[in-house]
C-alpha cells in the first residue's frame, strides 16, 4: 500500500496536540462561554418582560425652534424589535452554550469526539457573528446612501 | 522517555477534522477583527473631532447632558478602547492560531488560544455587567 502521498498531510496535523496548556485554555474558554450564554438567556427573559409589561418610553426632545415635542413609544414596535433581537441572540447564544459544553466534557474526559464537536459549535458561534456583521453595515451603508440621497434631493 | 512519549500518544490531537474547523474559525474571527478595528478607530475619529455636535444634538433628547459632555465623551472613548483591545486580542488570535497550524508551533497555536481565552474572560465580564443593568431595568416596571 502505498501511503507516501497521504502521509505528510497527515503528519502535518498531528504534530500539533492540545497539550496541558491549550487544554486549561479551552477549559476557561468553555466556562467563561457558558457563563456568558446563561448571562444572556437570563437577560433576555428580563427584557422581555420589560417589553411587554414595562412603562412606555417617553422621551421630550426640544426641536430647532425650541420647542418641546413628547414622543411615546409603541407596545407593538417595541415587542416585534424585543422579540426580533431576542430571536437573533438566542441563535447566537445556543451555539455558544453548545460549545462550552461540548468543549468541557472534550478536555475534562479526553474525548477528541466531543472536543471537535465543540469546536465546529464555536465555529458557527463565530460564523452567525460574522453574517450578522456583514447585514449590520450592509444596512449602515444603506442608510448613508439614503441619507445622502434624501439630502441631496432637499437642497435642489 | 516511554512515558512522555505514551503522554503525547494520549494526549487530544489536532486531527483533520479539528484542524479544518480552526482554521474555518479564525478566517471569520479574522473578518470580524478587522472589521472590528477599522470600526472602533473610525469611531474613534468621529467622537474625537464631533464630539461636542454629538452632544449637542443628544441635548436635545435629553436636556442636561450637555453639563456632563466632557464626562460622557471620555466615558465613549474608553469604551472604544476596551471594544478596540477585545477586537484586537481576536485578531492576535486568528493570526497566531493559523500560523501554528500551518508551522505546527505548538507555541504558537497555545498563544493563539490564550489571546480567545482573554476575548472570552472580558466578554464574561461584560455579560454579567449586562446581566445586572438588565436586572436594574426591571424596575422600569
Amino acid at each position: 500500500m502505498d501511503n507516501t502521498g497521504e502521509q505528510p498531510s497527515l503528519e502535518k496535523f498531528f504534530d500539533i496536540s492540545f497539550d496541558n496548556s491549550s487544554r486549561e485554555h479551552i477549559k476557561t474558554i468553555a466556562t467563561w462561554a457558558r457563563i456568558m450564554a446563561i448571562c444572556a438567556f437570563a437577560g433576555y427573559v428580563l427584557v422581555l418582560i420589560v417589553a411587554f409589561f414595562g412603562k412606555l418610553k417617553r422621551t421630550e426632545i426640544i426641536d430647532a425652534e425650541g420647542y418641546t415635542r413628547i414622543t411615546t413609544s409603541s407596545r407593538a414596535g417595541t415587542i416585534l424589535a424585543t422579540l426580533i433581537a431576542v430571536a437573533i441572540g438566542s441563535l447566537l447564544n445556543y451555539f455558544l452554550y453548545r460549545f462550552s459544553v461540548a468543549a468541557k466534557e472534550g478536555v475534562t474526559g479526553m474525548n477528541q469526539l466531543k472536543l471537535n464537536e465543540g469546536l465546529g459549535e464555536l465555529k458557527t458561534y463565530f460564523k452567525i457573528l460574522g453574517i450578522l456583521l456583514i447585514i449590520g453595515l450592509s444596512a449602515f451603508v444603506i442608510a448613508i446612501l439614503f441619507a445622502i440621497l434624501a439630502t441631496g434631493m432637499g437642497s435642489r | 522517555m516511554e512515558n512522555s512519549s505514551s503522554e503525547a500518544i494520549l494526549d487530544i490531537h489536532v486531527d483533520y477534522d479539528a484542524g479544518n474547523t480552526l482554521k474555518d474559525t479564525v478566517r471569520w474571527t479574522k473578518f470580524i477583527a478587522v472589521t472590528g478595528i477599522v470600526a472602533v478607530v473610525l469611531l474613534l475619529i468621529c467622537v474625537t473631532l464631533a464630539g461636542g455636535y454629538i452632544i449637542d444634538a443628544v441635548s436635545r433628547i435629553m436636556p442636561g447632558i450637555e453639563d456632563f459632555s466632557a464626562f460622557i465623551i471620555s466615558g465613549i472613548v474608553l469604551g472604544l478602547l476596551i471594544l478596540g483591545f477585545m477586537v484586537f486580542l481576536l485578531y492576535r488570535f486568528s493570526t497566531l492560531v493559523r500560523r501554528g497550524l500551518e508551522t505546527q508551533d505548538q507555541q504558537l497555536f497555545n498563544k493563539g488560544l490564550w489571546n480567545l481565552r482573554i476575548y472570552f474572560t472580558i466578554s464574561g465580564i461584560f455579560a454579567i455587567l449586562g446581566l445586572i443593568i438588565n436586572i436594574f431595568n426591571l424596575s422600569k416596571l
